[in-house]
């Protein structure tokens, strides 16, 4: 549902007027029908678990924690290679990317910072506040950068994630 | 007179003294400048150590006990059967599934692991506890230091670990002192009595039959001077020994020694210093020798490879025990533990570590990318430490992957033996860090680095290129789009024709875009590539990370383009990575000895792709795998694995290609022959089956393609190539860039029914009816040229 909710907020971010939809029926889907045989492997349309193994989990918060630790003391290259330990084990996953992105950012190379968030948006689509905060680290390179039109279109986009958080 | 003469005489004798002390001086001040010299800069040329990604033990993590046992044994680390022998980090006990393992410190570079006796319990394929056994605690993950790839020695081959004289044990202080130099901490650097004795002894004989060494001279010799036994030799060298102790305390002099001196020899390699000594014999620091150990090292400096404990275990051991004697007549021991010690076997480790890496190939990409920032000499001399992403249990795949498929694939398809060769690249898929390199049939083998080097016409893998090309323009092609594989005839640039053929020399007509790579048709590929331009292909190549200079032809759309494994891995990488290209990595980091960060290379990525075009590209590479020409994988992989890829071969069946990557992993398999003759194979009948070999080796994650934003799904119906109802027979989920999703529909019967239902149902919800029907009209609008579908139907049977 909440991807019928995403297309529709897309296609109004697109200046239109449409009424948002009540039910999921349309012929254009988000996400593969279930119960149709499909072009290449079978997608998992809504999984509920993380593409790697689950136990991994423990782990990465274990990583990510250290990592946010170390940049909050300003250890960048700690928190990039703590950060990138996580990364290893479940490189799917787009907090982790997030998180580089925001170390990055943090540095000052703003060329990685946007391109870790773009990154993390690609693999967060399920996580409508984490793609928010990409574009708003998006917006932020883009700015420094001095592309202020593509800046304005970016935080346009972190604030409609930010409703639908 | 006489008064005179005295007189004359004494300022002659004190001109001479006064002569003679300057010249003296001069002497001394002259050798003083040369120990300070060497004394103030670096002392050894200490080789760069290349190490492999630590082993990162956590809960749940995918490892199987005999992986893990392989890697300890590459970690250096020896088994042991009794508890009792563990008494020392280096050493693990195994008991089934369960193991004890001492670890050894490191220094990583973002942190520490402690010397500590851990217990890993495996159950399942899985790290199932995790237990440290000093603190009797469940630590999240415990990382063990890493194995050794292998080590850039300086041009003389010496090889040595240093140590500091706090970092041995005090007995071998006092056993060397004992043995070597009684009186070293009262004598300033030279004993005359020893030297008269030894002068004596020398005249008596004429010729120079004994040595009156103090620790200092023979670090002097060992230092500056060359080995000969001359009389002029030996002075230089007590100069040399006094300057030494003129300028540094006995305890620097002690622990230079210690590190200097030679105890053995690997090959070309000399073992030096009591550091490496003590892993080189007895695989253990030098902290944790036991009593008879340091009684056969500090025997060794008599002469290293007489008294050889590896391949002279007699003479050694008397070596030993004689030591052994001296140690308990000065009371450096108890006499019963003296005896005990005398009776010990020599317990010298069977299988030393080798100098050679076992994995050249690995080592030598390494040593290339160092090249790239550092001298050669610096490499080679600096006591680099560098930290790589080799991994030595995907390694160890691929190795057994190479062995047992070339040699099943050269019987059963009677080839030559020996002529076939192979080279295989192994990344993350994640972070495009090189796991594993193959560069040849014989990985042990240092050589021709097949997978760096071997450029090779990558036939039907410049394919997706194509492709991808294409559905970047969705308003032309998409997945289900109809392609032309009929009689194709393109001028070259030369102005003569061109007529690609298929493999099986057969035509077939209108086909979907997505069956034509599955079933990697040429004919189908050259019209759609010519298509879409030459320029925009060789354009898309460059963007996934092909960086050779190559002139677009027609003919290259079919594969003429010559590339690497490591080449073909980083532009295949990026499809992996969903259209984010990062360089492929070997190196982590560099640090200086004294543990100083040299250089990081971080992660790095970059959006070189539009992520719709290369997700609907990834769904075919899939479906090459489902029912394509890489189909024979669902004997070696699971289905729900998703693996994607493609195989590749070229003409007269020279090359045998396949690229391919799960969710993890990515690798590269080329099989062909060094000689450019035929090899026999095609990319599914050699190279695919190493690949599947080396995967089912690995622990995989399943390949679940993220879906980009501007990519979006409808129900298909296969005949017609219309939107249908999923309830029909025919339906087939199709994925497509946003808005070229065909619009005409087509129902049957059973679609109909569930219609009518829905239609009910929708009565109360005719809002979203309003919305989807606006969507509609605007999506329409905004395609350019709509789908057609019956046209290309009609086109049929050209």
């Amino acid at each position: 549902m909440i991807f019928i909710l995403l297309a529709g907020l897309i296609f109004s971010a697109c200046s239109t007027r449409y009424t948002m939809p009540e039910r999921e029926d349309a012929v254009v889907l988000r996400t593969p029908p279930e119960g149709v045989p499909q072009i290449g492997a079978k997608t998992v349309s809504h999984p509920t678990q993380s593409p790697s193994p689950s136990s991994s989990l423990l782990i990465v918060a274990r990583l990510t924690e250290s990592a946010e630790g170390h940049l909050k003391a300003g250890n960048l290259d700690r928190a990039f290679a703590t950060a990138e330990r996580a990364v290893r084990i479940d490189a799917s996953n787009p907090r982790l990317w997030n998180l580089l992105a925001r170390v990055q950012l943090r540095r000052g190379n703003v060329r990685q910072a946007e391109q870790l968030a773009r990154k993390s948006n690609l693999l967060a689509k399920r996580d409508a506040s984490l793609q928010a905060e990409n574009w708003r680290i998006i917006a932020k390179t883009l700015r420094k950068k001095g592309a202020a039109e593509a800046a304005e279109d970016a935080e346009f986009k972190a604030r409609a994630f930010d409703a639908y958080d | 007179m006489k008064k005179q003469t005295k007189r004359i005489l004494t300022i002659i004798f004190l001109c001479g003294v006064l002569g003679l002390g300057y010249g003296l001086s001069r002497h001394f001040s002259h050798f003083n400048r040369i120990v300070l010299e060497k004394f103030e800069g670096k002392l050894w040329e200490l080789p760069a150590r290349v190490y492999a990604r630590p082993l990162e033990l956590y809960m749940g993590m995918p490892l199987v006990p005999a992986a893990l046992e392989q890697e300890l044994r590459l970690m250096r680390y020896l088994r042991v059967d009794h508890p009792v022998d563990m008494d020392v980090p280096g050493k693990f006990l195994r008991a089934g599934n369960t193991f004890t393992i001492f670890c050894r410190p490191f220094k990583f570079e973002d942190g520490e692991s402690a010397s500590e006796k851990i217990q890993v319990v495996l159950q399942g394929g899985k790290v199932e506890l995790l237990k440290n056994l000093d603190s009797s605690t469940f630590p999240d993950m415990i990382r063990p230091d890493p194995v050794l790839v292998g080590s850039f020695y300086p041009a003389h081959h010496e090889d040595r670990v240093l140590v500091a004289k706090k970092d041995v044990p005090p007995l071998l202080v006092k056993t060397l002192l004992a043995v070597e130099d009684q009186g070293f901490y009262k004598h300033y650097g030279i004993q005359p009595s020893a030297v008269l004795r030894a002068l004596i002894a020398n005249i008596r004989k004429r010729k120079v039959v004994q040595g009156a060494s103090t620790i200092t001279q023979q670090l002097a010799k060992n230092f500056f001077l060359s080995n000969k036994k001359t009389l002029r030799r030996k002075i230089e060298e007590m100069f040399m020994a006094l300057a030494l102790e003129w300028n540094y305390e006995k305890d620097q002099i002690l622990e230079a020694y210690m590190n200097e001196v030679n105890l053995g020899q690997d090959g070309k390699r000399a073992i030096h210093g009591f550091g490496l000594a003590s892993s080189f014999y007895f695989g253990k620091a030098a902290k944790d020798l036991r009593t008879h150990e340091i009684a056969l090292l500090v025997g060794l400096l008599k002469g290293p490879s007489l008294y050889d404990p590896r391949r002279n275990p007699e003479r050694a051991m008397k070596r030993r025990n004689i030591v052994l004697e001296i140690m308990k007549k000065e009371n450096l021991i108890r006499t019963d533990i003296a005896e005990q010690a005398i009776r010990a076997s020599l317990d010298v480790t069977d299988d030393p570590p080798k100098g050679t890496t076992q994995f050249p190939a690995y080592l030598d990409m390494v040593r290339r990318q160092l090249l790239q920032e550092y001298r050669e000499e610096d490499l080679r001399s600096a006591g680099l430490r560098i930290f790589t992403s080799f991994d030595p249990q995907v390694q160890s795949a691929a190795e057994k992957a190479v062995s047992s498929e070339i040699s099943r694939i050269e019987n059963a398809r009677r080839l030559p033996k020996g002529k076939l060769q192979i080279s295989a690249v192994v990344t993350s898929t994640g972070g495009n860090e090189v796991l594993a390199v193959i560069g040849g049939r014989s990985p042990r083998f240092k050589g021709f680095n097949r997978a760096l080097d071997a450029r090779r016409p990558i036939g039907s893998l410049m394919k997706p290129v194509v492709f991808l090309t294409a559905l970047s323009h969705s308003e032309r092609y998409t997945l289900i789009s109809q392609v032309d594989d009929s009689y194709l005839s393109v001028s070259t640039e030369t102005g003569k024709k061109w007529v690609p053929k298929n493999y099986d020399r057969e035509y077939h007509g209108n086909i979907p875009l997505y069956f034509a790579l599955a079933h990697s048709y040429n004919v189908a590929t050259v019209r759609m590539g010519m298509d879409v331009g030459l320029s925009n292909v060789f354009e898309t190549l460059r963007n996934m990370g092909f960086e050779q200079d190559v002139k677009p032809y027609p003919a290259a759309l079919l594969g003429t383009v010559e590339m690497s494994s490591l080449e073909v891995a980083q532009m295949y990488q990026t499809l992996a990575a969903g259209g984010f290209y990062s360089p492929a990595r070997t190196i982590r980091s560099v640090f200086r000895p004294d543990g100083a960060s040299l250089q990081r290379y971080p992660l790095t990525v970059r959006q070189s792709l539009d992520p719709g075009p290369v997700y609907l590209l990834n769904k075919i590479l899939q479906t090459v795998v489902v029912e394509g020409t890489a189909r024979s994988l669902n004997k070696t992989l699971p289905e729900e694995l998703g693996a994607a890829g493609k195989t590749g071969t070229t003409n007269d069946l020279k090359d045998s290609w396949f690229a391919g990557f799960t969710g993890n992993h990515l690798a590269v398999v080329w099989m062909g022959r060094d000689d450019n003759k035929s090899c026999g194979l095609t990319g599914s009948s050699g190279a695919l089956q190493v690949w599947g070999k080396i995967m089912a080796g690995l622990s995989n994650t399943p390949l679940e393609l993220p879906l980009p934003e501007e990519v979006e799904w409808a129900v298909i119906d296969s005949e017609t190539g219309m939107r249908t109802d999923k309830a029909c027979e025919n339906a087939m989920a199709v994925p497509f860039l946003m808005g070229s999703a065909p619009t005409e529909t087509v129902s049957c019967p059973e679609g109909e029914k569930r219609e009518k239902t829905a239609e009910e149902t929708k009565k109360s919800g005719s809002a979203f009816m309003r919305w989807l029907k606006e969507v509609f009209k605007w999506e329409k609008n905004t395609q350019k040229e709509p789908y057609q579908w019956e046209e290309d139907t009609r086109q049929k049977g050209h």
